[in-house]
């Protein structure tokens, strides 16, 4: 390797420190997966009020959808941290208010994926599961949405993906995670290279994983309908 | 109308449809009897598959008054701001669906369901069976169209006939008063139609009252009791086939040309 690199890489100053990098890490990867799910459980009602014939619903889900994919997520994350507890409406630990901005931007992407796999299953099922009588709920739920999540898995994982390299923003709030433990190592140790490399590294790493995941439920949801 | 709703299970009173601007289905009124089979001929955009959704509400009519084994059905008001406020409405036509079986031209099985989930789905949300007795309706209900070995398939396995056999077993499983068949048979390969047709035809011999839209001229000839032609959303002839045979009206002749040549 160090024939090929025009420069010296020391592995040994990562080695030495994988512990805390890959604590980091998994702090990185929880902060992700918990804005992710928050994402994924505000995502679906989001879509469904922006799909709403009432204006009551749909226009204040546009809105939010709007924001929530429109505002820079430092911004968020700022707003969340200090702006709200300087104005003192609410403090919350680095954590929570990552989680948080993760979770409310991602809710906006979440909403235009559901939306758009809940146009993607075609209307004769509608229909179908109406002439067997059923409320327009169960048709909703047995029929329209294992279909539509299907779809949907791709997509989201991309929004995961998204989440988790958006989670590296966290480390300006202090949140000790991989890329603030990376920051604080190259700092001390005068390795910048190295450890900024090994950060991304790691993220490749976690994608992949969820790359494999993803592949995964999206077979298992597929039953019967392999294309 | 006490007359009529003893003999008569369906009644569209005056039944209209609109698209927007667009009058898909002119101003109708058409008695069905039980045990009646009623088949709906027309050219393609006359409204035929439009006044079979409005039936049972598929495609809810724009005005007119649906009567269906003596209960009226209205169309549905518009709440377009708080659409909680139809919900009684809604699930008053949701009953009504019950009761109605429908066949598409296009299947629309479940493709997420096996076979026998396809057909026991209905029966476990609609009519409140078990999940035991559901399978084994729907296993009884699948031996009668001939596809019990496939009851553990999912439908991409099937071909489209075997497909529109398990929607039929699919409508067939909560005994309904009334099917609608809606060009059952003009999406399949035509070896295929054949087979349909004959379960359909079995069905009306057993007594089942049922419209059926269709471009199979033989079959309506043979097992309509009553022959509806269909053009510009209007009915413009209706009798029985032996009338057919002869018809009045210089479109009717037109379109019976047209297909029996084409």
């Amino acid at each position: 390797m160090s024939a090929v690199l025009p420069f010296a890489f020391d592995y040994s100053v990562v080695s030495d420190h994988s512990g805390e990098l890959l604590r980091g890490l998994l702090l990185t990867v929880e902060v992700a997966a918990c804005g992710f799910a928050l994402a994924a459980v505000l995502g679906l009602p989001l879509a469904l009020a922006g799909r709403s014939r009432t204006p009551l619903l749909r226009v204040p889900a546009t809105m939010w959808i709007a924001l929530a994919r429109g505002v820079p997520l430092l911004i968020v994350i700022f707003w969340l941290y200090y702006a709200a507890a300087q104005e003192g409406l609410f403090s919350l630990t680095a954590f929570v208010a990552g989680m948080l901005s993760l979770g409310l931007t991602g809710s906006g992407y979440m909403a235009e994926i559901y939306r758009s796999a809940l146009s993607a299953v075609p209307t004769g099922q509608f229909e179908s599961a109406a002439a067997i009588g059923l409320s327009r709920a169960q048709a909703f739920r047995v029929v329209i949405l294992p279909q539509a999540l299907r779809t949907a898995i791709p997509p989201a994982m991309n929004t995961f993906v998204m989440l988790l390299k958006g989670a590296t923003l966290l480390s300006v709030i202090g949140l000790a995670d991989m890329f603030y433990t990376a920051k604080l190592v190259a700092v001390n140790e005068f390795k910048p290279f190295e450890l900024y490399t090994a950060a991304a590294v790691l993220v490749i790493a976690v994608t992949l994983v969820a790359a494999l995941a993803s592949g995964f439920a999206e077979r298992r949801l597929s039953k019967g309908v392999r294309r | 109308m006490s007359a009529t709703t003893t003999s008569s299970l369906l009644e569209l009173q005056q039944v209209t449809k609109q698209f927007g601007a667009t009058t898909v289905l002119q101003p109708t009124d058409l008695q069905v009897r039980r045990g009646e089979v009623v088949c709906v001929i027309g050219p393609s955009g006359s409204g035929k598959s439009t006044l079979l959704r409005c039936v049972n509400f598929i495609a809810p009519p724009s005005t007119g008054t649906i009567v269906f084994d003596g209960a009226e059905y209205k169309p549905p008001t518009d709440h377009r701001w708080i659409p909680a406020l139809g919900m009684a409405e809604e699930k008053r036509l949701t009953r009504l669906r019950a009761e109605i079986g429908m066949v598409f031209q296009q299947f629309n099985v479940f493709p997420h369901l096996t076979v026998r989930e396809n057909v026991a789905l209905g029966c476990r949300k609609t009519c409140g069976m078990s999940r035991r007795e559901a399978a084994d309706r729907a296993l009884a209900e699948l031996t009668k169209v001939g596809m019990a070995e496939k009851a553990d398939a999912y439908p991409e396995r099937l071909s489209g006939g075997q497909k529109q056999r398990v929607a039929i077993a699919r409508a067939l499983a909560l005994d309904p008063k009334l099917m609608l068949f809606d060009e059952a048979t003009s999406a399949l390969d035509p070896e295929l139609v054949n087979g349909i047709l004959a379960i359909m035809r079995e069905l009306a011999d057993e007594g089942m009252t049922m419209m059926v839209v269709t471009h199979e001229m033989r079959f309506a000839m043979e097992v309509a009791d009553r022959v509806i032609f269909m053009d510009r959303g209007c009915i413009v002839e209706e009798g029985t086939p032996e009338q057919f045979k002869t018809p009045r009206h210089e479109r009717t002749q037109t379109f019976l040309r047209s297909i029996n040549h084409g």
